[in-house]
């Protein structure tokens, strides 16, 4: 392992058993490690690689495997996929064979109950933040409540909002209504 | 109630596919394909089974779907499952991403680029709201539950705290109002 990926290996593999909430939730913390820690990258590099990795779909975690590829290439990307991912699936791996061996027992399921309200009140913040980070125009919100409306009237495939969107953004754009 | 059929047995194929699409068109987060593969496109969960899921690998660390696809992955094929799903889940966006950051220097000054990206995350944010309320049909309707949501979306969404408050003082707050109530019930 050259000394770039050995750092990138660190950096993220000491993150990832903290890794409570998300990628999202981990900027600071990959920015003090990456940027802070041991200098891979300057200010400028990490906030367009955070910026770019948004643009992709997946799983958010995947910023790390691009900043592992801006800083070393193929063996950083893999390495700090390894990192970061690795660590967590294995807790998970244990957790859910501990769940299915108490799968009957009430302590089991009154955690699952419980945390069910929790999950819906995280997922319109986190749909309030992404609202707010891509657009603070009517257009933007205007797209964002319509998509919202199509969601609760139809069971059709949600890649499909996600392309009007995109067009919708465009004709707004040629027409002057968005600001950008 | 509804009780959940006998959970059927997924092929590896039918799991590859799955979360190759998952992560496909999961643009702006992975939960609303997420829920739209998993509860209503394959039926490989209940949306009860699904927002409980959820739940536990939102609490563990690492990405919550990440972690749900370990869990799934394991419970059909064992370990080499688990590595199949994380796998196919993160192939196509990084490949994606890779194709992106080749060419995102030449376009990105369009102004075209720049408003399609914008209003597609727009529009990713209300499916995010309309996911948001398709859980719901995973939760028990009751006054308690309706606090904790709206309690957790004013720590999350409103004040901005961090994560950890929501998993080390909202979680077990809820956690032992259950059992509580379930013991003197």
């Amino acid at each position: 392992m050259s000394e770039e990926t050995s750092k990138l290996f660190w950096a993220f593999f000491s993150t990832a058993f903290f890794a409570i909430g998300g990628a999202s939730a981990l900027i600071p913390e990959f920015h003090r490690q990456i940027v802070e820690n041991y200098g891979l990258m300057n200010d400028a590099q990490f906030a367009s690689s955070v910026a770019l990795a948004q643009l992709a779909p997946g799983p958010n975690m995947l910023m790390v495997s691009f900043i592992g590829w801006q800083v070393a290439g193929l063996p950083g990307l893999l390495v700090s996929t390894f990192a970061i991912v690795g660590p967590p699936s294995l807790l998970a791996f244990g957790v859910g064979r501990a769940m299915e061996r108490v799968k009957d027992s009430p302590v089991l399921k009154a955690i699952k109950v419980s945390l069910a309200p929790i999950v819906v009140g995280m997922m319109v913040a986190s749909g309030l933040i992404t609202a707010q980070a891509a657009g603070h125009d009517a257009v933007g919100y205007g797209l964002t409540a319509a998509s919202a409306a199509f969601m609760l009237m139809f069971r059709r495939n949600p890649l499909w909002v996600i392309c009007a969107g995109g067009l919708i953004g465009v004709a707004a754009g040629r027409l002057g209504l968005m600001t950008l | 109630m509804d009780q959940p059929p006998a959970r059927q047995h997924l092929s590896m194929w039918n799991l590859f596919t799955g979360f190759l699409l998952i992560g496909l068109m999961g643009f702006g987060g992975i939960a609303t394909s997420a829920n739209y593969i998993i509860v209503e496109n394959r039926k490989w969960l209940t949306p009860k089974e699904f927002v409980e899921m959820f739940g536990i690998c939102s609490i563990l660390p690492g990405g919550n779907f990440l972690n749900a696809a370990t869990m799934i992955g394991d419970e059909h094929h064992g370990p080499f499952g688990s590595v199949l799903c994380l796998a196919s889940l993160l192939l196509a966006p990084l490949l994606i991403l890779l194709g992106i950051a080749v060419v995102y220097d030449q376009f990105s000054h369009l102004p075209d680029v720049r408003a399609a990206t914008s209003g597609a995350a727009s529009a990713a944010a209300g499916l995010i709201f309309g996911t948001a309320a398709r859980l719901t049909k995973g939760v028990e309707r009751n006054v308690v539950s309706a606090i904790f949501a709206a309690v957790s979306f004013l720590a999350i969404g409103v004040f901005r705290f961090p994560l950890w408050t929501l998993v080390l003082v909202i979680c077990p707050l809820a956690i032992g109002w259950t059992l509580y109530k379930g013991r003197r019930a």
